[in-house]
């Protein structure tokens, strides 16, 4: 297996031209390239660490002829590792992009990457979001505008795209079939691999060709705004809070929340680099703004925490936190686009 | 010693007031330990830490108290809303905490406004700026960014650009519009959280609401009036009531809707009005279109189309929602019945994107065009007239979805959309622009098309695939420059005089066009040949006339006529070459090929005889239609764009400008044909062989141009060639290959015909010298 079983349709993502860098006095981007560098290169190993564990188990299928029922009877031991080990790579993975999604997602010449990745919707729930690509599988068959790399193989790994799981299966032998324990497709599988080490390869070329602009970083900022929003309504539906009544095919293995922290850690970068230059006008909005951001950084940190130790929140209590610091994301995102004006600096629409 | 130690005292506790003042926080910075310290009281009461929640509601406290030190009447309010929140601290009072955190956040929103605009008022720009810290935004969505308004007016009062009061003015209404928008989404908010059974938010968002509303409050008694006032406020009380005590929140609801049913608290400027008037009408003509490109047999045959009807359809709702207090006050029912069919044409647009039911595209034009009759009924004539402007929004649209389109790496797409955005630049902005500010026009132009400065063209960089970054930086510019031609447009003509010397430029810059191209054809009539001078000018002259028909005919229909300009002038340019390369061939073969004139002349006649002509009558023909072409497709261009300075200046003040122009071109026509008479003869065919080659080349590269901007010929620029805007005009060169390419094509064939007449005519010489003396009969050979 290897690129030729995932023609994904043919995209011509930037050539990464460099755009001209535009100064302003107190304003220093290198860290924040820098902090892009390093998670596109963690990228580049989640998706080749990945791709390895779809292949291996693609060829397992294949030898199987496809027979899921004959392959978890003759392979069990061995497909179970396998999954179990690509779930662990998968979740160890997500994270690499989240934290820097607010670069990715707020810069023009990157978001297209975003919504590959993480954002981008199915053509089927909604065109107008869908993601730019095709997935062809070895089979042949081809899945039309499949949604975000992310999504479509948590669907495929835990089984919430049900027609990318070929069967049900007790992965891990306690005698009942759980949430996550399915055999995913492995053509579907191996192609969405192969997309992820494409898009996560060009990724880190266009990230090394960028060189961050004030707009850029000031956009970035003020972008991430009503993603979040998103993600907080994203957060109140899946199992971690709603459990098993929860419906959505996504994001119900590594929590929203911990996404939102992961976004505002990257956003807490961007803003170090920004920070100085909104200083030099009105070193009282630089200030605010900071606070502001680091303590929406606190604040949802502390419920990641409480999550991860086990606490659920009900749907009122996950509405109310959600709805408070969006509010305080929604101020800091108008305070920046207040220094953006008087600094001059273009918000990208 | 008495009134010693009064006065000591006096002096000791003012000395600690003041050391109290200069301790205390600025209030921003109160405020936002308040929010946070809100914010935190009801996470800690969520995570079940008591001890948390009365420390943060401690604190809030403390900052209240430093933000509303001199508004004792909110401070008491404040201070009570938090005392029932201490109550309830220990115990599960999610409610009551949530309550708190909403009244005690809109009191000093409010008194942040008030702030700010006083600061404002007096001038005081740091005061106002510190204020203007606390203030909430409209929420942001994936299209839309924060405000910047009340900021922008500081700027202009720091530096002296905006008086007090303007800058006031401005800071009002962006905050009125904010918390307009608040208070509506925290009316929705109230119905969403009794759906979903969120007591807690319930009473949040009714207590959020009744603050919102004590901001707005004063601007719906300006335009409501006292009783109404009255009434909406008695309906939020209750509503804010009985959403906190959990009773039934469905009729006080609906007496606020009633209430607050087309109440815009920063009404919309006359000029705003009328700006996205014209969104809703451009936008809303756009959507049949584009459905029905993507549709074919009742199936979506192009997604992405869809998508840009669906786009375009979104784009006239934002404007009906932002026009609809005005429309309701001129015509309720009709405005309803208009809101409805954008619904319906909302739905079908959506079924068709997902592909659950694909409407019609018939059904589409028909609701989209009811839509528009409902628009046309109740626009006030203002905003039909004033709705210029309306076209730039719709540009940059197109643009946004070039750059998406791009982004995604589908390029067809992108140049479908690029010139989709000139084309709406060319039927509308252009002809104004080009009589208003014509330099301006020439940047916008290329930076569509080939360039401008150091900035590459659209088309160049979405053929070579260029980088969002590089796209970006051109669209930026292009942004700048229609940003300065909206200025321009929406500024008027300025005085009588700029349009009259405007328009006299037009008419003379095209008329110049004209007389060299009729001046180089009748140069080479000479001789026997001067009578085909007659019908050539005889064609100027109809077509002189029928310009001036079209300058009549488009008093009327200057938008529809407008719609056909470039694809009209590209068939009359055509038409123009077909006629010039057939007078070419003649002109060579007259000059150099006498002898076989005759010859020449019988094959004609012979293939003219059997189209049922004769030669003369073709001939005849022919310069008629040389001639009218060579003129109309100056003089319809001419009109097009006179017609926009009409518009602006009224037909009067335009055609003193014309009779100029008109002067001024028949004064260099006259010296044209009066040097032409002085040049020797053999001298003027030269010169006339190379300005008819001129025409020719020029006419052929402007046409190919042409096409390439109706989308009827491929554009394929050529990397790294820049070519000034001059050589365009009077060159007809672009650095297109379809451009050049048909040029050295057209000259190659003008070349061609006089290589091959010479070396016609230098055999024809050999055979004649070669053969005996009485056998030298035929030929009148002249040089």
């Amino acid at each position: 297996m290897g690129a030729s079983a995932c023609a994904v349709a043919a995209l011509a993502v930037g050539a990464a031209t460099a755009a001209p860098s535009v100064s302003l006095p107190g304003a220093d981007l290198a860290p924040v390239k820098t902090y892009l560098l390093k998670h596109t290169a963690l990228m580049r190993r989640f998706a080749s660490d990945f791709r390895t564990v779809a292949d291996r188990y693609y060829a397992l299928a294949k030898a199987s002829g496809f027979r899921y029922g004959t392959l978890w009877a003759t392979e069990r031991a061995e497909v179970a590792r396998l999954l179990e080990r690509g779930k662990a790579t998968w979740i160890r993975g997500n994270p690499y992009y989240e934290r820097v999604e607010g670069v990715v997602a707020g810069t023009p010449s990157l978001a297209v990457y975003d919504v590959i990745l993480d954002a981008g919707s199915s053509a089927r729930e909604d065109p107008a979001g869908a993601v730019p690509f095709d997935l062809r599988l070895p089979d042949g068959r081809v899945l039309r505008k499949p949604g975000n790399l992310y999504n479509l193989t948590e669907g495929m790994l835990w089984g919430t795209r049900p027609e990318l799981t070929a069967t049900k299966a007790d992965l891990d032998g306690d005698g009942a079939i759980e949430f996550g324990e399915v055999l995913p497709d492995a053509n579907a599988l191996a192609a969405a691999a192969d997309a992820f080490v494409l898009y996560m390869g060009r990724l880190d070329r266009a990230a090394k060709a960028w060189r961050p602009t004030p707009s850029d970083a000031f956009t970035a900022v003020v972008v991430m705004v009503p993603t979040m929003n998103e993600y907080f309504g994203q957060w109140k539906v899946s199992r971690f809070v709603l459990g098993g009544r929860a419906q959505g095919d996504a994001f119900n293995v590594v929590s929203r929340l911990s996404d939102i922290g992961d976004i505002l850690g990257g956003l807490r970068v961007i803003y170090a680099g920004i920070g100085p230059a909104i200083g030099k006008v009105d070193v009282r909005q630089s200030t605010q703004t900071k606070r502001e951001l680091d303590e929406l950084w606190r604040y949802v940190d502390r419920l990641r925490r409480q999550e991860r130790a086990g606490r659920r929140f009900t749907p009122q209590q996950a509405d109310a936190l959600g709805r408070s610091a969006q509010e305080r994301a929604t101020a800091i995102a108008g305070q920046v686009t207040q220094a953006a004006a008087r600094l001059k600096v273009k918000i990208a629409q | 010693m008495r009134p010693l130690v009064v006065l000591g005292a006096g002096l000791a506790a003012s000395l600690w007031l003041a050391a109290a003042a200069s301790a205390a926080p600025e209030p921003w910075r109160a405020a936002g330990d308040a929010r946070l310290s809100l914010s935190d009281a009801e996470a800690a009461q969520v995570l079940g830490d008591a001890q948390a929640v009365r420390s943060e509601l401690a604190q809030a406290r403390r900052a209240v108290a430093a933000v509303l030190a001199a508004r004792p009447r909110d401070l008491r309010a404040a201070r009570s809303a938090l005392a029932d929140a201490e109550v309830v601290a220990t115990a599960r009072g999610e409610r009551e905490l949530a309550v708190a955190r909403a009244s005690v956040w809109t009191t000093i929103l409010r008194a942040a406004f008030d702030e700010a605009l006083r600061a404002t008022r007096r001038g005081d720009v740091p005061a106002a700026r510190g204020w203007l810290l606390v203030r909430e935004f409209r929420p942001p969505t994936r299209f839309s960014r924060p405000a910047a308004d009340a900021t922008r007016a500081l700027e202009a009062l720091d530096t002296g650009a905006l008086a007090a009061r303007a800058a006031a003015a401005a800071v009002r209404t962006d905050l009125l519009d904010t918390y307009d928008a608040r208070l509506q989404a925290a009316v929705t908010g109230v119905r969403e959280a009794e759906r979903v059974g969120f007591a807690a938010t319930r009473a949040e968002m009714g207590t959020l609401a009744l603050g919102y509303w004590h901001i707005v409050a004063p601007a719906y008694r300006t335009q409501r009036g006292g009783a109404a006032t009255r009434r909406a406020d008695a309906a939020l009380v209750r509503l804010a009531r009985a959403a906190e005590d959990g009773a039934a929140v469905a009729g006080p609801l609906a007496r606020v809707e009633r209430a607050l049913d087309g109440f815009r608290a920063a009404p919309l400027s006359p000029d705003e009005l009328a700006r996205r008037a014209g969104q809703l009408e451009r936008f809303l003509k756009l959507v049949p279109i584009e459905y029905g490109r993507g549709m074919r047999d009742g199936r979506v045959t192009l997604a992405f189309e869809i998508q840009e009807a669906i786009t375009f359809r979104d784009g006239a709702a934002a404007a009906f929602r932002d026009l609809q207090p005005t429309l309701l006050q001129r015509g309720p029912t009709a405005t309803r019945r208009l809101g409805r069919a954008l619904d319906r044409l909302g739905v079908a647009l959506a079924d068709a994107g997902r592909g659950d039911a694909v409407a019609s595209p018939g059904l589409v034009r028909s609701t989209s065009d009811a839509a528009l009759t409902e628009a046309a009924a109740l626009f006030p004539e203002a905003w039909k007239e004033a709705a210029k402007t309306a076209d730039f929004d719709v540009i940059a649209a197109t643009l946004d979805r070039l750059q998406a389109a791009a982004a995604s790496g589908e390029w067809a797409r992108a140049e479908s959309a690029r010139l989709e955005a000139y084309g709406i630049f060319e039927l509308g902005p252009e002809q104004r622009l080009r009589g208003l500010a014509p330099s301006l026009f020439r940047r916008v132009e290329g930076y569509f098309w080939y360039g401008e400065g150091d900035l590459p063209g659209l088309v160049q960089l979405v053929k070579r695939k260029a980088s969002a970054a590089e796209l970006a930086a051109t669209r930026a510019a292009l942004d700048d420059a229609l940003a300065e031609a909206e200025v321009r447009i929406g500024a008027g003509p300025g005085s009588s005089l700029s349009v009259v010397a405007n328009s006299a430029v037009i008419v003379f810059r095209e008329g110049l066009e004209a007389v060299l191209i009729l001046a180089a054809l009748a140069a080479s009539m000479v001789g026997p040949e001067r009578r085909f001078r007659r019908p050539l000018l005889a064609g100027a002259g109809v077509a002189l006339v029928a310009s001036a028909v079209t300058w009549v005919v488009a008093q009327t229909v200057l938008g529809s006529l407008a719609g056909f300009g470039e694809r009209l002038e590209a068939i009359v340019s055509l038409v123009a070459i077909g006629v010039l390369l057939v007078i070419l061939n003649w002109f060579y073969h007259r000059v150099y090929w006498t002898q076989n004139l005759q010859g020449l002349h019988r094959r004609k006649k012979t293939i003219l005889a059997g189209a049922g002509l004769t030669l003369a009558a073709a001939q005849l023909a022919g310069l008629l239609l040389l001639g009218f072409t060579s003129v109309y497709r100056e003089g319809f261009e001419t009109v097009i764009f006179l017609q926009a300075l009409t518009l602006e200046a009224g037909a009067l003040t335009v055609l003193q400008g014309v009779a100029l122009g008109f002067a001024a071109t028949l004064a260099v026509g006259a010296a044209v044909f009066v040097l032409e008479r002085r040049l020797p003869h053999k001298k003027m065919l030269v010169a006339t062989g190379i300005l008819i080659t001129w025409v020719l080349v020029v006419l052929v590269g402007q046409t190919v141009q042409t096409m390439q901007k109706v989308g009827w010929a491929p554009v394929s620029p050529i990397e790294g060639l820049q070519l000034p805007y001059w050589s365009g005009i009077w060159l007809g060169l672009y650095p297109t290959w379809q451009g050049l390419g048909a040029q050295a094509a057209a000259l190659a064939l003008v070349v061609g015909s006089y290589v091959g007449a010479e070396a016609l005519r230098g055999r024809r010489r050999a055979r004649i010298l070669a053969a005996p003396p009485g056998a030298r009969d035929t030929g009148t050979a002249r040089p």
